[in-house]
């Protein structure tokens, strides 16, 4: 089974939030602290955009397919909790213009969120493929129908997405 | 089993993998002082007994434990699946890599029978156990639909080190005189297993997926994913069962193409990376060159070469060592260790201590500053090595004591991240009371 649409787009948004995130790191290298910050707010959207898309209508998905509440599912949440603790550390780090610590907080803020991508796109998303019907319509990437990534990233396409 | 799909609960203990880890660059510095201090009689040609113990404490008493501790790690982390009997077999990998590297060096050294014998023992007692453990982890782990160069490496990579394994013993026992063998068939595939079905497969297979990760560099291609590192395993094979030792080594050259394409690939990836500003980037840069240079080498030597110069004949087959096993084998084991480590300290502690609680930042744990330090003396050692052939006497002490200083370095700060991982863990069980 090749990987679905649906999947293909959640991938695109571990991209999309990667690219936000090394321009946070770019602007910080410059001590551009006005870029940084205003980057960090993005990729903060972007990331909750990702989570809520996952917690809020993938995971209960799988969940309900498979059974398993215990499992992938809630390894995943303790890492999007894990994840949103070191966001909020190097959120903070910004706005009090330490630039040396939100360096290396977003370094390691990079790792873990790249250590969490690798799990998701080789284990979680092909169950999920493999195991939810309609996923694509769940996700509500059908036709575009608003959450995939091709349709941005502000605040409207949180809204959709989460509502 | 269920419930702890991609849970941290499958990861290894902190002892699991520090125990492969912690005394490797150690030995990777024994591996420098002997190349600095030993006897260089015969040095720069590959066959000098100096050259010949130092390839293998460098290759079995240092590469060997953190590749087999990393594949411990990254079985659970990337495949889902732990290595079964990872904490009975891994406190006896670098104790017991190092006493196969140093009989092999006192039988290279002093022609001692025994010692082959012994390190023969050892080694199929040691890395027996780590080939069923992989072959039985490997059995297990469920491959997702989609190809993927990690996944593929950790299905297969038992095989190469079996075929290492059971060419190494052949050679040993040949050099005890336990069995006769044809020595140069025998030592040629058992080369090109160790550098290119071991390291150079899960040097590409595994930097297929760490690599993007730490370094941010472009996702490789599918066709990629779909290649590496079979094929070097295929091409392996074929040039084990039909390249003849008298006629020109069709499978072998096809090799040497093949990894001089596949170096020149994952440079163009390289390049494009994100963070190049990491201290660790330059040997990335470094180690696809090293690859795309040591199959260039080999080409030339392999094919009609009357127009080449005495010395570049001489020369090269010690370039092509020092490219593949320094360049290639020694800097992207450097800088994973200068990114895995930290993680893992971060990882642990985040496992053991509640979320709201900070815990030390990678950068905090081995400061990047350090590990710059630590990049350009290798780099220095390594630009050293090469410079050998011009002057022997002179340059291989300094190199070889370059080397040494460089892998204590690394050595030194793992011992730091380790200390810090203690501290903190201390300071919150105290904080409990």
């Amino acid at each position: 089974m090749e990987m679905s649409q649906a999947m293909m787009n959640l991938v695109k948004q571990h991209v999309e939030c990667d690219d936000q995130l090394n321009r946070v790191e770019a602007a910080l290298h410059k001590a551009d602290m006005a870029s940084a910050g205003r980057n960090f707010r993005l990729f903060d959207e972007q990331l909750e955009h990702h989570f809520h898309l996952e917690e809020e209508r993938l995971f209960p998905a799988f969940e309900k397919a498979t059974g398993m509440t215990n499992g992938p599912t809630m390894v995943m949440r303790g890492e999007h909790a894990e994840i949103r603790q070191l966001r909020d550390q190097a959120m903070a780090q910004i706005d009090s213009k330490e630039i040396a610590a939100a360096l290396a907080t977003i370094d390691t803020l990079n790792v873990l969120i790249q250590q969490h991508n690798v799990k998701e796109e080789n284990i979680l998303y092909p169950m999920c493929g493999g195991s939810i019907p309609n996923l694509a319509s769940l996700l509500g990437m059908g036709g575009c129908g608003g959450a995939c990534s091709c349709a941005g990233t502000g605040e409207s396409t949180n809204a959709k997405a989460v509502t | 089993m269920a419930n702890k799909i991609l849970s941290y609960e499958l990861a290894p203990s902190p002892a699991t993998i520090f125990g492969c880890l912690l005394p490797a660059p150690w030995i990777g510095a024994v591996a420098g002082l002997l190349l600095a201090f030993g006897p260089a009689e015969g040095v720069p040609n590959r066959f000098a007994p100096l050259l010949l113990a130092v390839t293998h404490v460098l290759a079995l008493g240092m590469l060997a434990p953190i590749m087999i501790g990393a594949l411990f790690q990254l079985f659970p982390v990337v495949a889902g699946q732990a290595v079964p009997g990872a904490k009975k077999i891994s406190p006896f990998v670098a104790l017991a890599s190092f006493g196969v590297s140093l009989s092999l060096t006192f039988g290279f050294l002093y022609g001692n029978r025994i010692a082959f014998i012994l390190a023969m023992l050892m080694a199929i007692l040691i890395y027996g156990a780590v080939v069923c453990a992989l072959a039985l982890a490997a059995w297990r782990m469920v491959l997702p639909t989609h190809h993927d160069a990690s996944l593929l490496t950790l299905r297969w990579i038992a095989l190469p080190l079996l075929m290492v394994l059971g060419l190494g013993v052949a050679l040993a026992g040949g050099f005890a005189g336990a069995w006769e063998i044809n020595l140069t068939a025998v030592l040629t595939r058992h080369v090109a297993w160790a550098g290119l079905g071991w390291v150079a497969a899960l040097v590409s297979g595994i930097a297929s997926t760490v690599v993007p990760m730490f370094w941010q560099s472009p996702k490789p291609s599918a066709r990629w994913h779909q290649s590496v590192p079979v094929v070097l395993w295929l091409l392996l094979m074929l040039m084990t069962l039909f390249d003849s030792q008298d006629g020109i080594p069709y499978w072998t050259i096809l090799l040497a193409l093949v990894v001089m394409c596949l170096a020149a690939f994952a440079f163009k990836n390289v390049m494009k990376a994100k963070r190049r500003f990491d201290p660790a980037w330059t040997l990335w840069v470094a180690c696809v060159l090293s690859w795309f240079s040591s199959a260039m080498l080999y080409l030339m030597l392999a094919v009609p070469h009357d127009y080449l110069p005495a010395f570049f004949i001489d020369a090269s087959p010690w370039w092509i060592g020092v490219l593949g096993l320094v360049g290639g084998a020694v800097f992207p084991v450097n800088a994973m260790l200068g990114k895995i480590i930290p993680f893992l300290v971060f990882l642990h502690l985040r496992r053991q201590i509640p979320t709201p609680q900070r815990i030390p930042t990678m950068q905090e744990v081995i400061l990047p500053q350090h590990l710059r330090l630590q990049a350009r003396l290798v780099v220095v050692a390594f630009l050293g090595l090469l410079m050998v052939p011009v002057a022997p006497s002179i340059i291989l002490p300094l190199a070889g004591c370059i080397f040494a200083a460089s892998q204590m370095l690394i050595g030194a700060l793992i011992l730091r991240a380790l200390f810090r991982y203690r501290h903190e863990l201390k300071r919150v069980i105290f904080a409990k009371n």
